[in-house]
């Protein structure tokens, strides 16, 4: 069954994964559309300082290729902007986007910066400076972000809660102005052949572990925190300090496997957290040599090209490292040398002791988690997830970046914890796949479809909610049930359930089972009724 | 911070004065303790001394009798992943266990090897007579017999001399040992 | 052992199931995914909500519960399947042909009262 695939490709999310997909896609002559819900694209890699094992600096090698999706003719890029509907099946998606009115005209606008500068007002940034550090109401996430224009944040600006300030718009020296305080979302229709979902991870939330005293005790940071602190462009300039932005740590417990590995949170194994916490060890070195450096794991998991030998530098290199879950982190001290300092208690399995350990500062590992919202976009885009919300592949281990659904795929840690270069590739690959359905033009689907006689239909809608594609639609005006061919997966799960045998499933249909079953079963039935030996069908 | 030397620095201080890495870089990964000949006269196997060592856990490390066990077969030396001279180690900590005069009460090893050193020392070569004491109670009257026995079996073949030989050039001896083993305290 | 393939257990209509015990077999054995690994999302379930009333159904009629039965086995688990058809071979063998005409047809059969079996899943 022939079916055209539209050559232009949507990708969901603007992180690495799906930079590197759409950049791989548009280099090859496809028009791409990048969604990305936040107001620039990259991520959280555009948050690290530093990449393992190799070091390279984050932003250096990510802003390039930031810019050139920026920049690129054939990528349609729609930050601040978020899917709200998919229809249709492959090669012939139509898919609606909000695209979040920033209040600031993208055509006008030269990315001077002035307006940034002029508002009066700062908040806490909580979602790129992880809350160490603050922003301006009207504001860019990074200097380096793609797009440049900035966004209004009309919760905190003064503007829009009291009706007065204008500050930026007095200030924006362009003709005509580009701040618009009237601007309203914009609603688009794109219309895709295929899609490409990469909306990456959550970080667990650590508060959930009390007994950490993450935001009980003060100088228990996150990875995140910490990565921003450590970053040269964050917020302290990349001095690593305690919570009142001066103080030097002289001593650092880095707790791994926070909220992984443990069945009261997550049991997998978030795979990339000893590898960075290694790196903190490597940047606390750097930066500060004669700080201690503590590392508690459960195992060192260093599988990776060049992994373990950074776990031997960094051997080398004189981090203590305590094999064990750190039970507790408390300010309660019980000999003079705990007074004023953060005791990390753990057991050192290795040698079968307790150990506390007092330190001025705590960094915790949290594990990476499937987005809180990512059941949402496995319904929006009729894929599969499992119990821990990562979207599930159509083969683990041979089709790990397409989906039960045609046509949509999964790149980068919403499918799985990843790290970057795992990520990139995933990237890579969900274009390739991507990029070969839409050069072959026209796809034969698999004729094993279901399909529904409109005459015998009941419109009971029975089969509505049993399929798993949604591929069955109820067309209320003739009161019956139709199923869209491209979305049907064929599995006969409808046809079995029909009260009306109304539904057809091709090349297994009841007729031709119940000829089947006859076919099998003839040299019993002419014996019927007399002493045989029992038989047994297997359907 | 550490203006003092811990002890797991001393150790690994006392170390670099021999081959192979410093103990921070052993993984935990149990091959000496696996290949160890010895280790079942060991109360911690020399994995958990490492351990130990980076613990700071410095009276549990110099009274346990593991590295006094050692019989210097190298077999964990060669096969360690992480290049750790583990054999040195154990020489490293019976100096320094010695140097600070800590050490499991009746073990023959420390006045062993005390005597020992000074003997070879002194003469620059192994001289039993003055040796036997230092383990031969150990063994209880037969050991002893047995000892005596074999004594008088080598004494009667000319094998056993009455008085210690000297070697030739006995001073260059002592320096060269000087230069080679660090010698005294760490601090 | 007679194997007649669809693509999903979620596709076995229990009317193929009557109609193959009426055509003379002793016993089906549905064989599907195992819960949760089903390549088409959620076929699996259905089968096993169908199967849970198929089975109500059959007792009332006379047929014994070994007749019929549900087997968790994917495609690379030709051991389990096996391992079942073996043991449902057995049971079978045990019982003796079904002879639908007279047990089921006649109402010879025993008036068979519904085991709660949806409890237990």
């Amino acid at each position: 069954m022939p079916v055209e695939i539209n050559p232009n490709t949507l990708i969901v999310g603007g992180g690495i994964a799906g930079i590197s997909a759409a950049l791989e896609l548009a280099n090859a002559g496809n028009h791409v559309y990048l969604v990305e819900r936040e107001p620039s694209i990259g991520g959280h890699m555009a948050q690290l300082d530093k990449t393992f094992p190799t070091l390279d600096c984050s932003a250096c090698i990510l802003t390039p290729k930031m810019v050139e999706v920026g920049q690129h003719p054939n990528i349609t890029l729609l930050t601040y902007s978020e899917v709200e509907k998919v229809d249709g099946y492959l090669g012939n998606f139509v898919v609606n986007v909000r695209k979040k009115a920033r209040y600031v005209d993208e055509e006008h606008c030269t990315g001077c910066g002035i307006c940034i500068e002029k508002c009066p007002f700062k908040v806490v940034d909580d979602v790129f400076e992880a809350g160490l550090g603050k922003r301006k109401v009207i504001y860019r996430p990074f200097p380096q972000a793609v797009p440049k224009y900035p966004v209004i944040d009309t919760e905190n600006c003064v503007y829009f809660l009291r009706g007065k300030c204008k500050a930026c718009q007095i200030f924006c020296p362009t003709e005509p102005n580009s701040i618009d305080f009237e601007q309203e979302d914009e609603l688009l229709q794109l219309e895709v052949g295929n899609i490409v979902v990469a909306t990456g991870y959550d970080l667990f939330d650590v508060g959930k572990i009390p007994q950490y005293g993450y935001g009980r005790l003060a100088n228990v940071f996150t990875s995140l925190e910490f990565e921003r602190m450590v970053n040269a462009s964050g917020p302290t300039d990349g001095k690593v300090v305690l919570r009142d932005m001066e103080t030097a740590p002289e001593s650092v417990a880095i707790i791994h496997c926070v909220g992984s590995r443990d069945e009261n949170y997550n049991e997998y194994c978030s795979k990339v957290c000893c590898m960075y916490s290694l790196k903190f060890a490597h940047l606390i070195h750097e930066r500060l040599p004669d700080t201690e450096v503590y590392n508690c794991y459960i195992d060192m998991r260093t599988p990776g090209k060049g992994y373990e030998e950074f776990y031997r530098r960094l051997l080398n290199e004189g981090t203590h490292f305590i094999r064990g879950k750190v039970a507790d982190v408390t300010d309660v001290a019980r000999i003079p040398q705990e007074e004023g300092k953060i005791v990390v208690q753990v057991e050192d399995t290795l040698i079968g002791k307790q150990r506390r350990i007092p330190v001025d500062m705590v960094i915790l590992s949290p594990a990476m988690e499937a987005r809180h919202d990512s059941r949402e976009i496995t319904q929006l885009f009729k894929m599969g997830c499992d119990f821990d919300g990562f979207f599930v592949e159509r083969h683990p281990k041979l089709d790990p970046v397409a989906t039960m659904t045609e046509g949509v795929f999964i790149a980068g840690a919403c499918q799985g914890p990843k790290d970057v270069p795992d990520t990139v590739s995933q990237g890579a690959a969900a274009a390739a796949r991507v990029a070969g359905l839409i050069s072959l033009g026209t796809v034969m689907v698999e004729p094993v479809r279901a399909s529904i006689n409109k005459e015998a239909c009941s419109g009971c809608r029975i089969c509505n909610n049993l399929c798993p594609y949604n591929a069955i639609i109820f067309h209320e005006d003739l009161e019956v049930s139709e199923v869209i061919t491209a979305l049907c997966q064929g599995c006969g799960t409808c046809v079995a359930a029909c009260p009306s045998a109304a539904i057809n499933g091709a090349h297994f249909t009841n007729d031709q089972v119940f000829s089947q079953i006859e076919g099998l079963l003839w040299d019993v039935r002419a014996t019927n009724g007399q002493e045989r030996k029992p038989e047994i069908v297997a359907a | 911070m550490a203006t003092e030397l811990t002890f797991s620095e001393e150790i690994s201080n006392l170390l670099y004065a021999a081959e192979g890495n410093p103990i921070n870089t052993c993984i935990q990964c149990g091959t000496c303790a696996g290949t160890c000949p010895a280790v079942e006269f060991m109360d911690h196997t020399p994995r958990v001394l490492i351990g130990m060592i980076g613990a700071n856990l410095k009276d549990e490390v110099l009274n346990s009798n593991t590295f006094w066990s050692c019989s210097s077969c190298y077999h964990c030396t060669v096969r360690c992943p992480a290049g750790i001279d583990i054999t040195g180690l154990m020489y490293a900590l019976k100096r320094y266990s010695m140097w600070k005069e800590q050490y499991q009460e009746d073990l023959i090893g420390p006045e062993f090897s005390e005597s020992f050193v000074k003997m070879i020392m002194r003469t620059g070569r192994s001289f039993e007579p003055v040796l036997a004491p230092t383990y031969v109670t150990k063994y209880g009257t037969r050991g002893m017999i047995e000892e005596a026995r074999t004594a008088s079996a080598l004494f009667l073949k000319g094998r056993l001399p009455m008085l210690p030989k000297k070697i030739k050039g006995i001073e260059n001896l002592r320096q060269m040992v000087k230069r080679i083993i660090p010698v005294g305290g760490p601090s | 052992m007679r194997a007649i393939r669809v693509m999903c257990s979620g596709r076995v209509d229990p009317q193929f199931v009557l109609k193959a015990l009426k055509e003379g077999a002793d016993g089906v054995l549905i064989a599907g995914c195992h819960p949760g690994e089903c390549h088409y999302v959620e076929g699996n379930i259905k089968a096993l909500r169908r199967f849970i009333l198929l089975k109500r159904m059959l007792a009332q009629l006379g047929v014994e519960e070994e007749r019929v039965q549900l087997v968790w086995a994917s495609a690379s688990e030709g051991k389990i399947l096996a391992e079942a058809v073996d043991k449902m071979t057995e049971q079978v063998r045990a019982l003796g042909p079904l002879r639908w005409q007279e047990t089921v047809l006649s109402g010879n059969g025993q008036w068979v009262e519904a085991t709660p079996v949806l409890e237990e899943v």
